[in-house]
């Protein structure tokens, strides 16, 4: 009977938190392990790096920090880090160091779903989704391509971060699981192919998901193509790798 | 020795055939294999930045690295920094470094890599598919400007903060950077004509990734990255675990 109970306890858990899969996301973090090295994950939502104006150092991004991510792997390696905005920063947070990294271009991800708009991934099921878009929004779309510029890399010294996430855990109580240890931001542009014939409202209906789900601030741009529609958004130094360690940094 | 043209002619194109016979893969890693011997590959690249005293890849910095592909007779190591370091606070601007002539090698897809690696070798270098590889013909890498900078004689000691070696000192992974290089890497790729345009951004996609760093210029086709570290010279390094220090406060109290 013990032995029951620790089945139904192993696998119980492990069906009720099973996560949907996203994968968009999945390859992305291929690239992201790909290009930077198998350290760094993508996070989802992508975030707005802190600029100078944020002189108390309170934004999120800023490495040292500790925060909650949901971690998930890529589709051949890499790692999915996804975040509801829950993080804490010591005070004072220490200043940034950054440098110019390998940017993304032409990055292309090409709708995996057949012509009766089911995922054509390998054990996939209907509550997956791509790019946080469901099957019901994502048979609209030909491809995504995603070309990040200006790439920098965020990181510290050892000791500096050590004891900025040590600072963080004392002030902010035992309820994080990760030290933030570098970050890669750049200007984003993602546009959505639609496929040809699609009318003007599924497109904008298309928009607002996108929109709110990988939050995005800027309005998408509709492309000048009237039978093969494109949505272009673009927006500023866009925290989209990240590498965190679970709390206490080694 | 004063030979016939025709001759000499003959000599350069075996000579030619020969050192095409030997091409490595057409990677960074290939290539610093073939022109820097004893330099490997560290991701993520990073462009040097030559005033920042806190910079990663500093010469003399300690960080660890994690090992992501082995050396191989064709092509250099491949780490992963893992973002743990301790840098020497000498900046790159404070050092003289050793200029190297520009360079450039080129891959013929059609005759070269294909009597040098067969097919699965070139999958595996660039990881791509067979159909992939058939729409290339050309693969360029240049290095413009190189640049080597290391900690010689006569340069600036390191100045490592104590507390930060302190907090290494357990680590195993620990490696230390004798060398960087630096320059203007610019990759070309040569499709086959009627090659469509999804199969040549798909194939970029891929080929950018394996590279580890660049970005691709819309349709020129070309991977560019200028002024960034391209290639360590490291070895692995032990720290000695910190000193107790409490002896002599208790010492000076009993006195």
């Amino acid at each position: 009977m013990k032995i029951l109970f620790a089945l139904l306890a192993i696998f119980g858990v492990g069906l009720t938190g099973a996560q949907a899969r996203d994968f968009g996301y999945e390859k992305f973090a291929d690239v992201v392990a790909q290009v930077y090295g198998s350290q760094y994950g993508v996070i989802v939502p992508f975030f707005q790096m802190p600029d100078a104006s944020d002189t108390d150092r309170q934004a999120e991004g800023y490495p040292g920090s500790i925060w909650n991510f949901g971690a998930a792997k890529g589709r051949n390696k890499g790692t999915i880090y996804t975040h509801q905005d829950q993080y804490c920063n010591p005070t004072p947070a220490p200043a940034l160091l950054s440098s110019g990294t390998t940017q993304v271009n032409n990055w292309l991800y090409r709708t995996e779903l057949s012509a009766g708009g089911d995922f054509t991934v390998t054990g996939a099921t209907p509550a997956d989704v791509i790019f946080q878009l469901t099957a019901l929004d994502a048979k609209y779309i030909n491809s995504f391509s995603i070309a990040i510029t200006n790439t920098r890399r965020y990181y510290l010294p050892y000791n500096i971060l050590k004891d900025a996430t040590s600072r963080a855990a004392v002030s902010c109580g035992p309820n994080f699981a990760y030290g933030l240890e570098s970050v890669i931001a750049g200007d984003v542009t993602i546009k959505i192919f639609f496929v040809a014939g699609v009318s003007s409202g599924v497109v904008f209906n298309i928009r607002d998901h996108i929109k709110a789900n990988l939050h995005f601030k800027a309005e998408g741009k509709l492309g000048d193509s009237e039978t093969n529609p494109v949505l272009v958004f673009t927006e500023g130094q866009k925290a989209f790798a990240i590498r965190a360690e679970p709390l206490p940094l080694k | 020795m004063n030979w016939h043209p025709p001759f000499r002619r003959a000599a350069l194109l075996a000579v030619a055939l020969a050192l095409a016979g030997c091409a490595g893969p057409p990677t960074i890693r290939g290539l610093l294999k073939e022109r820097y011997p004893g330099y490997d590959q560290i991701l993520p690249a990073a462009t040097a930045l030559p005033n920042e005293p806190g910079f990663d890849y500093l010469p003399g910095n300690i960080l660890a690295l994690a090992l992501a592909e082995r050396k191989s007779w064709k092509q250099s190591a491949l780490w992963n920094n893992v973002g743990i370091f301790c840098p020497t606070n000498i900046p790159l601007s404070a050092l003289k470094p050793s200029i190297r002539r520009s360079t450039k090698v080129v891959y013929d897809v059609d005759r070269s890599l294909r009597k040098a690696l067969g097919l699965s070798k070139l999958k595996t270098s660039l990881q791509l598919e067979p159909n992939e590889i058939e729409v290339l013909r050309r693969v360029s890498i240049s290095i413009v400007s190189p640049k080597i900078y290391a900690l010689r004689a006569g340069a600036p000691r390191p100045r490592y903060v104590d507390a930060c070696i302190d907090a290494l000192a357990s680590r195993s992974d620990l490696h230390k950077i004798n060398s960087v290089l630096v320059g203007t890497v610019t990759i070309d790729l040569v499709f086959k004509d009627n090659v469509s345009l999804m199969a040549r951004l798909n194939l970029l996609n891929k080929i950018n990734g394996s590279f580890g760093f660049g970005a691709v210029r819309g349709e020129s086709y070309s991977i560019v990255s200028e002024n960034v570290v391209f290639g360590a010279r490291i070895r692995p390094i032990r720290l000695k675990p910190p000193r107790a220090k409490p002896l002599l406060i208790s010492m000076s109290r009993i006195n």
